[in-house]
């Protein structure tokens, strides 16, 4: 029961990003789609459980005017263990990080768990520490993510660890128009005839729509492979960019959507965290 | 790359703070003055540029050619964090009054992802057939650091003054008290300086 509060405290009220507003670069570098969230994410709990488990090893035996170095070559070893192990077995997900993988170094939430808990705590405690807290990190994370990728660009792109895309969702509709061309252009795909292909996508060309991805991707295939998934795939997210609905607001998968979605996000949790204490108060100053 | 581009691109469209989302924990921690912005931004500078030198230096001569690549983000951590130390030390002795102004911002520097992002960026190589190239000369490297932190402080500068009258306005909704509407009006001077992302230089 003390295990599971320790856990919730960080989702809640000790959420990193929310609450405590640590690592923030993350949050907004990473959240312009939800399949970077999420590696984000898995990369975070990964170094802040090792971090967390060898420091609460190692803090008796620390001398207390040195240990903010040796936590940071702690890290810092994680870290390129982690980045290494990313970038072998998930290289879709080491490359659509960049160099914010690397930076987990100086995330303030690393260090801040491991100067404020870990150090302070048994091995088990900071086990279910690391646990809290990326899970409130995840949670925070995927939100602005969702919101920003949603709203932003109207689909949701699943990848696999290879970075291959596996899935194009659309969740905002496209206009009337628009969903026509979009439907005739995917069952074309999907029966497979090159030629009628290009006599569709010149048609449309014509009555102005901007199909230049579309015929760039078909430029690339050959009849071999004309048909497949892979094909399919690419071909869909060539026909999602091409379309835009008048519904999306494309400024929140800019750099300034991010800083406005995190804004909202942080003002919404904190205003709901705080208006349900509030009535925590009050119940309890009734039952008095 | 030309240097005028290497400016324009960090001081504006490329900003540290407002596209690559740098540096954003001491950007909501120290805006609240004008004067401590000032003070961050010129420690930063210093603690940048030194710290850009001597990592450029130790990849170039030592880790690449000892094939030791894969230390790096250990050893350029350790070199930030001692050269912070020494700074520190070494103002205390003999720039008194440096030091006092810089006061506290400078052991915060060591975790600001600005200075080992920008160590990182300008130690990248390329390895073609076993020829290594630098993508930064000596000199682009001196200027991207020294105008990537000056880009810093500009952005905290000019948000520490709007600051000042965020946070005295009392019509602001209770909830968006505080860090969320900081981070609102940041938004709103990101898209002022994604205007310039259309130069083309």
């Amino acid at each position: 029961m003390k295990k599971l509060k320790i856990i919730l405290n960080g989702i809640i009220n000790e959420n990193p990003t929310f609450v405590l507003f640590l690592g923030m670069c993350p949050v907004l570098a990473t959240s312009s789609s939800i399949y970077s969230a999420i590696g984000m994410s898995a990369c975070v709990f990964l170094v802040l459980l090792m971090s967390n488990i060898s420091i609460s090893l190692i803090a008796k035996f620390t001398p207390s005017e040195i240990r903010i170095p040796v936590y940071i070559v702690i890290i810092a070893t994680i870290v390129t263990a982690v980045s290494l192990f990313v970038n072998a077995y998930a290289p879709g997900i080491y490359t659509t990080l960049g160099s914010y993988l690397q930076l987990i170094v100086v995330n303030c939430i690393i260090l801040g768990r491991a100067e404020s808990y870990a150090s302070k705590n048994s091995v088990v405690n900071s086990i279910m520490d690391a646990i809290g807290i990326s899970l409130g990190f995840f949670f925070a994370l995927t939100i602005v993510a969702a919101l920003r990728e949603i709203l932003g660009t109207g689909v949701i792109t699943m990848k696999d660890l290879e970075g291959n895309v596996t899935s194009i969702t659309r969740i905002i509709p496209l206009a009337k128009e628009d969903k026509v061309v979009y439907d005739a252009l995917i069952t074309e795909f999907k029966i497979g005839d090159v030629n009628s292909l290009k006599e569709l996508i010149s048609e449309y060309s014509n009555n102005g729509y901007n199909l230049s991805k579309i015929t760039k991707e078909l430029k690339v295939i050959t009849d071999e492979t004309y048909g497949t998934k892979e094909v399919v795939d690419a071909l869909k997210l060539a026909a999602n960019q091409s379309f835009s609905s008048p519904y999306e607001i494309g400024l929140l998968a800019q750099p300034s959507g991010a800083f406005l979605v995190l804004g909202f996000c942080v003002a919404g949790f904190n205003g709901a965290r705080k208006a349900i204490a509030n009535k925590k108060a009050a119940k309890a100053a009734e039952s008095k | 790359m030309s240097i005028f581009a290497i400016i324009i691109a960090c001081l504006f469209s490329s900003n540290i703070i407002l596209s690559n989302f740098l540096g954003i924990c001491p950007f909501l921690g120290i805006s609240k003055k004008p004067s401590n912005a000032i003070g961050m931004g010129l420690a930063l500078t210093f603690v940048v540029t030194m710290s850009a030198i001597i990592c450029f230096a130790l990849e170039k001569y030592i880790l690449v050619p000892l094939g030791l690549d894969f230390l790096q983000l250990v050893i350029f951590i350790l070199v930030i964090a001692a050269f912070v130390q020494f700074v520190e030390f070494f103002m205390k002795k003999y720039l008194v009054s440096l030091y006092k102004a810089l006061g506290i911002y400078l052991p915060l520097i060591t975790t600001n992802c600005v200075v080992l992002f920008v160590a990182q960026k300008v130690a990248a190589y390329t390895e073609l057939n076993g020829v290594i190239t630098f993508e930064y000369t000596f000199i682009n490297m001196l200027v991207y650091a020294i105008f990537t932190s000056l880009g810093y402080m500009l952005v905290i500068t000019l948000f520490s003054f709007i600051r000042v009258r965020i946070d005295s306005n009392k019509e602001t909704p209770e909830a968006f008290k505080g860090n969320s509407i900081a981070l609102i009006t940041t938004s709103l001077m990101a898209l002022a300086f994604a205007a310039f992302m259309g130069l083309s230089l």
